[in-house]
């Protein structure tokens, strides 16, 4: 057996370090080894796209990828997109939360997009999808439904027929934008705002 | 038929698209599907699969493989060889089929199980598996099911040699004067008609994790639709006290059917951490995915219509032979696709002379198994490819063909020539509705050539689906000796919040919210005071789970029912603290308060806090038990849903490429209680029966190899196959339902694909009349059928 | 489908992945993005006994414009050669096939010389070396050769790479003025590979003759494949429909298609050809508005 590989990596803002062996799938180190495990692998052959992740700012495969190949390097999961610290705080603080209430509110305004135009039904892809649109919509802040589906083609759903994901997206994109011309920024205050409106 | 409860009160509740309760956890990624499930000491399990179609085992040998130093234990049938899955129907001549859990002496389809290997990951564990040696004998291959039917001499050559011919059911059903009918005709169109063998290939794999604890119980977590049956039968298979078992499914990332079937993994992972003491888990890999969870729907229907001139449906015949693999899977067995599938046959029309005829064969392929729609999907292709053909024949548009032949709204209930009994409708609504959204005449006037060179055709079909899968249902449909009621229990706390633990368990359905509307609306409290438990064992109640479009009115039904008997004991005790007349009290949004005078008021929150704890001020427990519970069964008759498709396309008759251009549906699934949730389901079953239209199919080679078990060459559509999807909706609440909700689940499966065909004949009508009659139709399958033409004309 | 175990090697250079690739004998092999590798490696169809990891090596000028055209380096990822403004201006032949190679996601991580010396005959980048004429850079321990695309693919996933050799970089060739591009492909599904593709490019004289001509084919043979009789028919020529006909029915000549489970051998050989007087209708048009 080959021997272990020390590597380090940035991950949604924390540094780890841990021993892999050469052939550990990122997609695997990163559900098993760190334990964030909304990242989903759904083919292990790179096409169905639940494993997608932001290495580096872009969304990549992470099942064609060895955690070795990231040393160094900065990913970014979909546990980095809502403000969860602040629900873990509360989760802390009043014990056995339930689980619906608190999350809402900290939702970022992809993922509330998402929420409320039924960009998901069982939810499986939906991680993979929010990291590669996450890095559309900052490359792409007014994109046509064309321009989604082209991205989204790299990713499979088997339940939503992808009309709710595309209008979930177009709607991220306007709440973005609007809150952008604004100069608004801080997550809660985004949620807000996208409920008002 | 008389329901027991109504849509009470004001509709808050119901008809509105609550946001879905289940999505801020999926979205943050917090979710615990199996896979993220990791438990202290856990072990790995990797199979080793059959390589082979067809072989006798003349050898396994581990010895190499136990020696590796990540070798924990190696599972074959030497070590269970009593374990096997079969089904519960009782029905005709039905011959049951045995899957042993491990394969013995004989390997039956390529994936079959050979062995289980236990180690700490699954990196060892498959480095293992290929350390195992085994010796085949292979035995001439079934890979064709009209090959498979014919004599066999030798018994090497039956799948199962209990069963000659390798035919283990058929059936033959005739109503009416089919005879008389076929003589009558104008005009009589006969096909051979294939639908291709898919997968419902959810994104997420099967996985089940199981765990053995000191006090003797077991916890499973599986990726399944119907956690409550498979307790039954684990405790059955090992006989293991049921009362000690936990399974849990929290969250599934799709079903679609097929993990509404018992697999030999969720009993051998149970079993082994029973005999290790130790956690084990296992999860599918995509590869096991197509090569071992149940395949659906490949059928070959001899089909024939007869028609007069006008347009008149007068007699069908149709003779379906499904190739249902080696095993008949439990619990539903091969006979979901095909007597499902005659028993639509005769569609939304008045047609009463019907004759046909269901053969299940066995072939050396991985089992069948439910996928939306079932077999449905390939006789209603089947049916509505031979009414394009006869419309062109006689010169009709198929619209013209619906409206001649439709069940008429005052007709219902109308006993169909399949003996189905449907209960409510507007077709005609429904059809208009959707011609007038498409513009559908006008595009049938214009040319088909566009200047681009393409061809544009325009496609429409018209559906009625049977829902509300319960015992009635399953009988209805063709498939016998069926229990499939639920039950559900609704749960008022001191505080006066609800909790509702259901038998469905939805797995991208929104039941948890759908559930909670209905319950809301029932009992008259706010939506976020109600709580869902679906999915665990310890928490939900006993039901069959979420499948066969039945969760919102069988699900919805047992809700309403509890909910209403919450709702009248409060009320009860609410007229004897508030001095009121029963009667008079109404509840809404969580306040109890007297009808015409609002200021005599309570909350509901105030009223359960005096149940549970003031003895003082609530009625004598004598009159009233202080106990804010019920638990309600419900197994509902049968409710048919129905709709309408339009598909269309440009087709590139170079290349044979063809372009979706718009797809528009007009549903009519009665009572809607969440629209957007309803439009979610027409959208997904649309992409998929569109898959199925277009792109899927498995292939198997001769040798009963699989040749595309991977995403890599089993394509299933992507965001750049489908255009945007257009939904409509009519509504005829059903008169036969708690509620009047009707099933949607499956409905695309039933039309979309036929549209599609319809269009393609269509946008082909200038080459002559060419209607395909197999699906998928990609463009190998365009160019054939324009090649045809070219032959036909010399 | 978790891939075999194997010993790894993070090359800081590629000199370094040469000295190793030469060091490591038989069994060694590269990884530069591994979107194709890795796939076969969890399918167990692939088991290399050492990888030699050229993924993180940051060379200089990844896509720079030099004397005859613009160069690659090997290691530069797809997304980034589709991208650059460069490749955008001189060679939009080049950028608009990348965009069918899969996803963006794969092309994130997939480098031009992987999808090279993967040397699939169905996929876009092979062609492309044919239809821009390209030169390999190519080097091993000690030693640098430059190979011409139409010695490089040999058949079926095979190039004439020594087991010890990788490909350092790729010039493409500018076309000459006034030339103009086509490229179609017809997949199952977008970003699938090709059932069958053909791409072209056409260079015109003052008087709207065709001067020069490449057609190059994929996932028609074993190889991507030019059709060198179809573009001498174009030679001296002016665009007219029979002419783009004519020489489209001549890359019958150069055509080995198979059947799959897709389609049949003869539908490939259909389809190649319509593709064809697509590509070429596009380039002459193209050529034709070029200055």
């Amino acid at each position: 057996m080959a021997s272990k590989v020390g590597i380090r990596v940035n991950v949604n803002g924390t540094s780890y370090e841990r021993e892999v062996e050469p052939r550990l799938l990122l997609s695997d180190f990163i559900r098993n080894e760190l334990r964030l495990t909304g990242t989903h692998v759904g083919c292990e052959h790179g096409v169905c796209g639940a494993c997608t992740i932001l290495l580096n700012g872009h969304p990549v495969r992470s099942c064609l990828t060895f955690a070795v190949q990231v040393d160094g390097q900065d990913l970014r999961t979909v546990e980095s997109l809502a403000a969860t610290d602040h629900i873990d705080r509360r989760k802390d603080a009043m014990g056995n939360v339930e689980e619906r209430r608190p999350s809402t509110d900290a939702l970022s305004p992809l993922q509330a997009a998402f929420w409320e135009q039924q960009g998901l039904q069982c939810g499986f892809c939906t991680p993979g999808i929010l990291m590669s649109m996450e890095a559309f919509l900052n490359e792409n802040p007014d994109p046509t439904r064309e321009q989604v589906r082209d991205v989204l083609s790299g990713h499979i759903c088997r339940c939503t027929g992808y009309h709710d994901i595309v209008d979930s997206v177009m709607a991220a994109a306007k709440v973005k934008r609007a809150l952008a011309e604004e100069g608004i920024s801080g997550r809660d205050l985004l949620r807000r705002s996208y409920l008002a409106e | 038929m008389r329901t027991t409860s109504r849509v009470i009160g004001a509709t808050k509740h119901i008809g509105v698209s609550r946001k879905r309760v289940e999505d801020p956890l999926m979205l943050m990624g917090k979710a615990k599907f199996v896979a993220d499930i990791q438990l202290d000491g856990m072990l790995e399990i990797a199979f080793l699969r059959s390589s082979h179609a067809h072989a006798q085992i003349s050898r396994i040998d581990l010895e190499k493989a136990s020696k590796h130093p990540g070798c924990i234990k190696i599972y074959t049938s030497a070590d269970w060889d009593t374990g096997v899955t079969t089904f519960q129907q009782h029905q005709g001549n039905l011959q049951p089929v045995y899957m042993p859990f491990f394969a013995g002496e004989k390997v039956r389809f390529v994936g079959e199980i050979i062995a289980a290997v236990v180690a700490p990951s699954r990196y060892l564990a498959e480095d293992i598996v290929d350390l195992i040696e085994v010796d085949y004998e292979p035995s001439p291959v079934n890979f064709d099911a009209e090959e498979a039917m014919k004599p066999k001499r030798r018994e090497e050559e039956l799948v199962h040699a209990e069963i000659p011919g390798n035919v283990y059911f058929t059936d033959r059903f005739e109503k009416g004067d089919v005879a008389k009918a076929f003589r009558e005709a104008d005009v009589v169109v006969k096909e051979k008609v294939e639908a291709a063998r898919v997968s419902a290939a959810s994104m997420e794999t099967r996985g089940v994790i199981a765990d053995w604890a000191w006090d003797d119980t077991l916890t499973v977590w599986s990726s399944t639709q119907m956690p409550y049956p498979l307790r039954t039968h684990i405790a059955h298979a090992l006989q293991f006290p049921e009362q000690n078992i936990r399974v849990i499914a929290l969250h599934v990332g799709g079903g679609f059917g097929q993990k509404c079937v018992f697999y030999p993994e969720e009993f051998i992972l149970p079993w082994i951490a029973n005999d290790l003491r130790k956690p084990v888990k296992w999860i599918e890999d995509r590869r096991e995915h197509f090569l071992s969870a149940a395949h659906a729907k490949q059928m070959t229907m001899h089909m024939e219509v007869a028609m007069k001139k006008d347009g008149t449906i007068l007699a069908m015949k149709c003779k379906t032979i499904a190739d249902t693999g080696a095993y008949s899977e439990h619990p539903f067995g091969g006979l979901i696709d095909p007597c499902p599938g005659n028993a639509v046959l005769p569609g939304a029309f008045t047609v009463q002379n019907l004759q046909h005829e269901t053969i299940a064969v066995l072939t050396n392929k991985m089992g069948i198994g439910p996928y939306r729609g079932t077999g449905m999907s390939g006789t209603t292709f089947a049916r509505e490819m031979l009414l394009t053909k006869a419309a062109r024949l006689l010169n009709i548009d198929i619209a013209d063909i619906y409206y001649r032949n439709f069940i008429k709204k005052d007709e219902f209930p109308f006993l169909t020539a399949t003996n189905q009994t449907y209960d409510s409708g507007d077709y005609h609504q429904v059809l208009d509705k959707l011609l007038k959204l498409s513009e559908y005449r006008k595009l049938k006037q214009q040319p088909r050539s566009l200047s681009s060179g393409r061809l544009r055709g325009v496609g429409i079909s018209f559906f009625v689906e049977p829902t509300a899968w319960g015992s009635l249902a399953a009988e209805e449909c063709g498939v016998r000796g069926i229990t499939a009621h639920d039950t559900a229990t609704v749960e008022m706390d001191p505080s006066g919040k609800v909790t509702v633990r259901s038998g469905q368990f939805g797995h991208g359905q929104a039941t948890r919210t759908t559930l909670a509307q209905v319950a809301a609306e029932t009992l008259g409290v706010r939506f976020e005071d109600v709580r869902v438990h679906e999915g665990d064992t310890d928490r939900a109640a006993y039901g069959m789970g979420t499948f066969a479009s039945r969760s919102a009115v069988i699900g919805g039904g047992s809700v309403m029912r509890a909910a209403s008997d919450v709702r009248k004991k409060l009320l009860k005790i609410a007229a004897h603290v508030m001095e009121a007349n029963e009667a008079d009290l109404n509840i809404d949004e969580g306040v109890v308060f007297v009808r015409g005078s609002p200021d005599r008021c309570m909350t509901v929150a105030e009223l359960a806090h005096i149940t549970f704890f003031d003895r003082f001020r609530r009625p004598s427990t004598d009159d009233v038990e202080p106990v804010l519970s019920s638990t309600r069964h419900y197994d509902p008759p049968l409710t048919y849903s129905n709709g309408s498709h339009f598909v269309m396309i440009e087709l590139d008759p170079q290349t044979g490429e063809i372009q979706i251009k718009r797809i528009i549906a007009v549903e009519d699934c009665g009572t809607v209680i969440n629209p957007q949730v309803v439009e979610g389901q027409m959208r997904g079953g649309i992409s998929q029966g569109i898959g199925m239209a277009m792109l899927e199919s498995l292939e198997y080679d001769k040798n009963g190899q699989l040749s595309n078990a991977s995403f890599m060459d089993y394509l299933v559509p992507n965001a750049l196959t489908l255009p945007d999807i257009e939904c409509a909706h009519v509504s005829t609440p059903s008169p036969v339902t708690e509620g009047g909700i009707k099933g949607c689940g499956e409905a695309a499966m039933l039309s979309i694909h036929c549209a599609f065909g319809n269009a393609v004949a269509d946008a082909l009508s200038d080459f002559g009349i060419l209607v395909p009659m197999s699906m998928p139709i990609g463009p190998q399958q365009v160019l054939d059928l324009i090649r045809e033409a070219g032959t036909a004309k010399q | 489908m978790k891939p075999p175990g194997f010993d790894y090697h993070r090359a800081a250079s590629l000199d370094e992945a040469c000295e190793l690739l030469s060091a490591c004998g038989e069994g060694a092999k590269i990884l530069a993005g591994g979107q194709s590798l890795i796939p076969m490696m969890n399918f167990r169809l692939a088991r290399p006994r050492v990888l030699i990891d050229i993924s993180n090596i940051a060379e200089p000028n990844p896509v720079s414009e030099e004397p005859g055209g613009i160069r690659t380096r090997a290691t530069t990822v797809q997304r980034v050669v589709e991208n650059s403004s460069l490749v955008q201006e001189k060679l939009p032949l080049l950028s608009y096939a990348i965009r069918h190679v899969a996803h963006t996601q794969i092309r994130n991580k997939g480098t031009i010389g992987g999808s090279i010396a993967n040397a699939d005959p169905a996929s876009e980048l092979p062609a492309m070396c044919l239809a821009l004429d390209a030169q390999f850079e190519l080097r091993r321990h000690g030693a640098r050769r430059t190979v011409p695309a139409a010695e490089l693919f040999v058949t079926y996933m095979t190039t004439s790479l020594e087991a010890d050799e990788i490909i350092s970089s790729i010039l493409f060739a500018e076309p000459p003025k006034r030339s103009g591009w086509g490229f179609h492909e017809l997949a199952r599904r977008s970003g699938d590979y090709a059932l069958a593709g053909s791409s072209a490019v056409i260079t015109l004289d003052g008087a709207n003759r065709c001067t020069r001509a490449r057609i190059a084919l994929f996932g028609v043979a074993a190889t991507p494949v030019r059709a060198i009789t179809a573009e001498e028919s174009l030679l001296g020529q002016v665009h007219s429909a029979s002419l783009v006909k004519d020489a489209a029915h001549l890359v019958q000549g150069v055509l080995e298609p198979e059947s799959d489970m897709h389609v049949t051998a003869a539908y490939r050989r259909s389809v190649a050809e319509v593709l064809t007087v697509r590509a070429l209708d596009d380039a002459f048009r193209r050529a034709l508005a070029a200055r």
